[in-house]
């Protein structure tokens, strides 16, 4: 919160300076012309098929729809032997009717006619065992503690989420300047002023606090609240030396009453917690995603970030195949805070 | 190295044996003393004096003392300066003797002759050299109303700016940090005032500027790339004087005046914005101020003494939400020094100073009934006891030595976290060095047409688990090859012990200087230069300098990390990445400093690069100024010494950015299911090619100014400038960004008109 106050800050105090001259003005840039490139996302899970999306890239525009490539070979290794081609199931996207399996090496090579070959390679990583030792909440923020084991802690890239997998915004902050409301329209809840615009539609919990020293640094702030860290959406975990085992703290001291007490109906919310353990490529790709959705869009038009690279590792193309394993814990949180 | 140092050793001993051997030659007068201003006192630096008739001349130090040997007993001298009558006087040397040498200012004649000059002589053998007065920052159209010393430099070839508004300036492809600006001698480390619009150097405390680009003399040391030496007023030293003057930024008051007249005096100048108080916008106020002060004392005719004083700050305080959040920054710094002519040849300067540059973030809160503080800070400084040694022993020889003695202080971030149960934070490793560096340069004038200037500085730096050990030769010669023509070349290996790290690019007050460490080397970096120098009819100076520089060890932060937004790192070396510089280019440069119409042009042809293996896969990458063409021309049109017109014009070519201009298909994280901000942003990736491959548009902007000013009969001035920046209202881009599958340029700076007023009593 402090650094993030800071930024605020400076973002507010720079745009009353800029706005002394009345002059910010935008417009659109020329960036002319370029050949596509093809694209290839693989995301490995061991508990999903195999599934390859091929595409071209495009010159940046409004329109996020990207042609698909429909007449691409692309054929699937495990651990250098190859195990087939994989076929198309829908446009541009290739499927192998397996799963793929912790510990082994996966590669694919794309072929397609005018184009070099691509070709990636991922390793899927072992899953962790993520244990709830307990939890308490004091006012409207929870405490959650917990142990996450790591056989082969090097190697391990653990990242750590809470969302909330049934919950469905009935309203948010947006409806006060002229959004319709659904039917039917809800009475207010008593935490509506804690409301953060960025944060409610999105079913993840939003900003973490922790004091655990296994946390990674690179989306770390320093929060005043209970002298504890701030990270945004995601945590990325750190393996520690020497040592098998993590204690976690975790604190939702921010959006709360979100993930608890907004729902539709009598169905109460499954509020989870994620634990993901990603391969190195995945883990580089997550990094720069958080920081760039962060600071980039959060803040935009922001002159004090420079946007981070996408990461990639398709051989003579674009994209991602990476790979990472799973864990869900469900939490047990009070129905409702009006309760 | 260690064979280039005993070279080094064993040229500049040839050099005094040679010197010796000149002084017994035959039967010599030393003629020394002071030159300075006849209306208050103040001393000159860099006044020319000559011997009529014969190719015999020096120019006075940094505190006006000169010295010069001649043979024959009847002598005229002349004496000239930029802007001042010059003067001729006769002596007859029969014995070693004292002349201390008052000059008038020229601007108060009937004839019109306005001297200003940024520029190198032809008879000086030190190139990139320019050098610049108030009264040539005053008559630069003013940012906002008001006159900085950075904007001036800025329109220098060779010297680039930062982002559009900033003060900082970037010298031959280097860095920020990789200039040592002193004041008085002293160095000051940031030198940006609200967001670097301003700079934090008041020009009505300032006498004069020096700013060398290369072939820096070994008495000058810590930084790699340029060497910006601007010195304080003393203090009228007659009678009382004053100036006040205001602007749409800033209030500021200067006053002068002996404590004992023409024995000591004072000045003291400060300067506060009232923007914020003007503009507080809700529970915030932003506001900036600085201080100079500076008493000196002459104790006899061969001692005096100084005492010099800078303190600025910016700070920003929000109140709002029962929390108390303040945010300051700014430098402090301290001198005392005591110049000494031991002899009619030698000249000595002792001073001690402390200099320190710190950020400070205090938040207090209440939450529950209990409270919260939280504060963290950076800050460098650093201790200094120095030695400079000026000796004459023959006409042909000025022998510079010194030393410096010095402990430097880093505390990279420290932050604590107070409330009512416990107390918690951090404190990374505060690093602790002695920096010891000694030095030695010989100008030598071989005969009429040919100087040469060796030089070396041995700098160490002790840590406590390491100690690092540099030898930095210098080099620099000037042949004439006519009375009004020069060729010239250099050479300068430059050692820093320091690094910043910096957030953005603009002047963010979130720069954090840190030492070297242990795994952390110093920078290190070379530099070659060759010039010719031309005086046309004696009315342009024209020079070409060409230039080759390299830079190892500088320092980035790794892809992904950065102080600002990745606080709480306990260590920060974790975070960067070591990598090399390289800029070459040519300079051209045409000076008219006399008449009704002076100004200059200056033209820059230039190439830069980094390289980081960690970055970009280790190819080099366009510096992000890396500007192919830049060019500058500054126009005075003087009606009279009281009137003058002033346009500045520059254009250069856009800044190497990275844009994102092509996307593909993204990846989702697991659990993400979008955001109320952009929802399609994890659906989409960009794609940025290589670091800085990009350009912005093409920079150009006309600025112009009118200043006028009065003289009452009570001998007050009142002078009225009225300045517009971007004149012709071009939308130059400040940065680009991505939204939503668009570009968008943000262009910040359209035409700003500004008034500013002075009153000089």
């Amino acid at each position: 919160m402090q650094t993030k106050r800071l930024f605020e800050s400076l973002i507010s105090v720079f745009t009353i300076l800029l706005g002394l001259s009345s002059c910010v003005q935008s417009f659109d840039y020329d960036i002319g012309d370029s050949q596509p490139q093809v694209v290839v996302n693989g995301i490995l899970v061991p508990d999903s098929l195999f599934k390859v999306h091929v595409s071209l890239s495009k010159i940046l525009s409004p329109d996020f729809d990207f042609e698909p490539v429909n007449d691409a070979h692309v054929l699937l290794y495990k651990n250098t032997h190859l195990v087939g081609q994989m076929e198309m199931s829908e446009p541009g996207v290739y499927i192998w009717n397996d799963y793929p399996q912790p510990g082994e090496t996966y590669k694919i090579e794309v072929e397609i006619s005018g184009y070099k070959k691509l070709s990636a390679q991922t390793t899927i990583p072992d899953k962790l065992t993520f244990s709830l030792l307990d939890y308490s909440y004091s006012g409207s923020t929870f405490f959650y503690n917990f142990e996450l084991d790591m056989q082969d802690s090097q190697q391990s890239k653990p990242w750590v989420s809470i969302f909330s997998n049934d919950y469905k915004p009935l309203f948010d902050l947006n409806d006060r300047f002229g959004f319709p409301r659904p039917e039917p329209d809800p009475e207010p809840y008593w935490w509506l002023p804690y409301f953060d615009t960025a944060k409610i539609v999105t079913r993840l919990v939003g900003s973490l606090e922790s004091t655990s020293p296994y946390l990674d640094d690179f989306n770390k702030r320093l929060a005043p609240f209970e002298g504890r860290y701030q990270y945004d959406y995601y945590v990325r975990v750190r393996p520690p030396s020497g040592a098998s085992t993590v204690a976690i703290e975790l604190a939702t001291g921010y959006n709360r009453g979100i993930s608890f007490g907004a729902y539709e109906g009598d169905e109460r919310p499954g509020v989870y917690v994620s634990v993901f353990n990603a391969d190195e490529n995945f883990d580089r790709y997550m990094k720069a995603a958080v920081l760039n959705y962060t600071f980039g869009v959060i803040y935009a038009p922001n002159p004090f970030f420079t946007l981070q690279p996408t990461h990639s590792n398709i051989q003579n193309g674009l994209g991602l195949f990476a790979s990472y394993t799973i864990e869900n814990i469900k939490l047990d949180t009070p129905r409702n805070r009006r309760e | 190295m260690k064979k280039t140092f005993f070279l080094f050793i064993l040229l500049l001993g040839l050099l005094v044996l040679m010197a010796s051997e000149s002084l017994f030659a035959q039967q010599r007068y030393t003629v020394s003393g002071i030159i300075s201003d006849v209306e208050n006192g103040e001393r000159l630096a860099g006044a020319t004096i000559r011997v009529v008739g014969k190719n015999i001349g020096v120019t006075s130090n940094s505190y006006g003392f000169y010295s010069i040997t001649v043979a024959e007993q009847n002598i005229e001298l002349h004496i000239s300066y930029i802007g001042y009558a010059p003067q001729l006087i006769s002596l007859k040397a029969t014995h070693d003797q004292t002349l201390n040498i008052e000059l008038k200012t020229d601007n108060l004649l009937e004839e019109i002759v306005i001297r200003e000059s940024p520029g190198s002589f032809v008879d000086d053998i030190q190139m990139g050299k320019h050098s610049i007065n108030p009264q040539i920052i005053r008559n630069t159209p003013a940012f906002f109303g008001e006159p900085d010393i950075m904007r001036t430099m800025q329109l220098l070839p060779g010297i680039s700016r930062g982002q559009e508004g900033s003060a900082d300036i970037f010298v031959r492809g280097g860095s920020p940090d990789q200039n040592l600006i002193l004041l008085d001698g002293v160095p000051v480390y940031n030198v940006n005032h609200l967001f670097g619009f301003l700079s934090v150097f008041n020009t009505d405390a300032i006498k004069d500027v020096t700013m060398m680009k290369g072939g820096i003399p070994a008495r000058y040391g810590g930084r790699l790339s340029s060497l910006m030496n601007i010195t304080m007023k003393e203090g009228n030293n007659k009678s009382f004087k004053g100036t006040y003057g205001i602007s749409p930024f800033a209030a500021k008051l200067t006053l002068e005046a002996p404590i004992v007249k023409e024995k000591a005096s004072f000045m003291v100048s400060g300067r506060r914005s009232f923007l914020g108080d003007l503009l507080a916008f809700g529970d915030q106020r932003y506001s900036f101020y600085d201080i100079n002060a500076k008493v000196n004392a002459q104790i006899n005719d061969k001692n005096t003494v100084y005492l010099s004083y800078y303190t600025g700050r910016d700070g920003y305080i929000n109140t709002m939400d029962g929390q108390k959040y303040d945010y300051n920054w700014g430098n402090n710094t301290a001198v005392i020094r005591w110049n000494s002519i031991l002899s009619s040849k030698v000249f000595g300067n002792f001073s001690a100073y402390f200099s320190k540059y710190d950020i400070n973030q205090v938040m207090k809160f209440k939450d529950n009934e209990k409270t919260h503080r939280f504060e963290s800070g950076s800050a460098l400084s650093e201790w200094s006891l120095n030695g400079d040694f000026d000796w004459q022993p023959s006409q042909s020889h000025v022998f510079r030595f010194g030393y410096k003695v010095a402990h430097l202080r880093g505390e990279p971030e420290i932050s604590q976290i107070y409330s009512s149960e416990e107390i918690r934070g951090f404190t990374p490793a505060i690093t602790n060095a002695i920096n010891t560096e000694i030095y030695v340069e010989d100008a030598f004038q071989i005969n009429d047409a040919l100087t040469v200037k060796p030089g070396i500085r041995y700098s160490m730096l002790s840590l406590p688990e390491r100690t690092y050990h540099n030898a930095q030769p210098r080099f620099g010669a000037s042949y004439k090859i006519k009375e009004d023509l020069a060729i010239k070349a250099s050479y300068n290996y430059m050692v820093q012990y320091l690094h910043m790290l910096s957030n953005s690019t603009i002047g963010l007050p979130t720069d954090m200087w840190l030492t070297v460490t242990e795994d952390v080397r110093p920078q290190l970096g070379w530099q070659v230069a060759t010039g010719i120098s031309k005086s046309v009819d004696k009315m342009f100076e024209v020079s070409l300098e060409l230039y080759y520089k390299e830079m190892n060890h500088i320092l980035e932060f790794r892809d992904g990390s950065n102080f600002m937004f990745g606080s709480g790192n306990e260590n920060w070396q974790d975070q960067v990445t070591s990598g090399s510089g390289q800029s070459y280019g040519a300079e051209f440069f045409v000076n008219k400093p006399t008449g009704k119409i002076t100004g200059w042009f200056g033209y820059t042809l230039a190439w830069a690069f980094r390289t980081f293996p960690e970055i970009d896969n280790g190819q080099p990458f366009p510096f992000r100024y890396d500007r192919r063409h830049d060019l500058s021309l500054v126009g005075n049109y003087h009606f009279t010494p009281l009137k003058s017109f002033n346009i500045a014009f520059v254009y250069n070519t856009g800044d190497a950015i990275s844009l994102p201009t092509i996307m593909h298909q993204g990846v989702v994280p697991p659990n993400w299911s979008g955001s109320s901000k952009n929802p399609n942003y994890m659906n989409y990736r960009t794609f940025f090619g290589h670091r800085n491959s990009h350009r912005m548009p093409s920079y150009h902007r006309l600025d112009i100014g009118y200043r006028t000013t009065k003289i009452r009969e009570n001998d007050t001035r009142r002078t009225w400038t009225i300045s517009v920046y971007n004149a012709y209202n071009r939308l130059n881009p400040y940065f680009i960004h991505e939204d939503q599958g668009t570009l968008k340029q943000v262009a910040i700076f359209p035409i700003l008109p500004s008034l500013s007023y002075q009153l000089e009593f």
